[in-house]
């Protein structure tokens, strides 16, 4: 299996998946999870590798979507 | 007012013993009479039993036709779980591909595969299971409405 860059798309849709089957079985999702599952313009963005000290930052604001930034 | 027993062997004996009563008695008429009575008894006897026999015939009918109804509905469930559990293994599948845009779908098929009413418990934390794959590979921190995700340090919880 090759470890390809992930982009921020990918978590956001692990993010989802995690949160419909935890509606399934009843388990609490993180909160972190259900804030990333609530992401949305994350078109394209790549998520920070294993060896870089590179952060991905973004702001939730309280009634629309997050919006995605990156920051070194 | 009652007759005692005596009384009615009176009457009795007079009841037989005249002429008309006596003669019809031995006559082919009463016979005849008996027979009728006795074959609309008979007829009587064999109408309630077919209703009776109908009846059971269409109760079982019933059931069966209950039973083959609840056989169809669960073979079609088990149908559906079947190509529900085929999806999720292609979809699985595609999360370990390793590539990113496949990934994302594979991710997507699951979610749609979560909700669905096919999928139980069992198979629904399977798939919250695979998605710690990819969401334990980052710390992700709130502060102050900010979230920020970094990767996760080889060998870190």
């Amino acid at each position: 299996m090759s470890q390809q860059e992930r982009t921020l798309g990918t978590l956001v849709a692990a993010a989802r998946a995690r949160l419909a089957a935890d509606a399934k079985t009843g388990a609490v999702t993180p909160e972190k999870v259900r804030v990333l599952a609530q992401l949305t313009d994350f078109e394209g963005i790549p998520l920070p590798q294993a060896d870089s000290p590179q952060a991905l930052v973004f702001r939730m604001p309280e009634s629309q979507p997050a919006r995605a930034s990156k920051t070194a | 007012m009652p007759l005692c027993a005596h009384e009615l062997d009176s009457v009795l004996t007079a009841y037989v013993a005249s002429d008309f009563w006596a003669a019809w008695f031995l006559s082919p008429g009463f016979g005849g009479a008996a027979a009728g009575l006795g074959a609309l008894i008979a007829l009587i006897g064999v109408l309630i039993s077919l209703r009776n026999q109908r009846a059971v015939a269409q109760a079982d009918r019933d059931a069966r036709d209950q039973i083959a109804a609840e056989d169809r509905k669960a073979a079609v469930l088990s149908e559906q779980r079947d190509d529900w559990w085929s999806r999720a293994q292609w979809a699985l599948n595609l999360v370990l591909t390793g590539d990113d845009a496949q990934v994302q779908g594979g991710y997507g098929f699951l979610r749609v595969l979560a909700e669905s009413d096919l999928a139980d418990v069992h198979q629904a934390a399977l798939i919250a299971s695979i998605t710690d794959t990819d969401l334990d590979k980052y710390n992700i921190t709130m502060e102050n409405g900010a979230v920020t995700i970094t990767h996760q340090k080889p060998g870190t919880p």
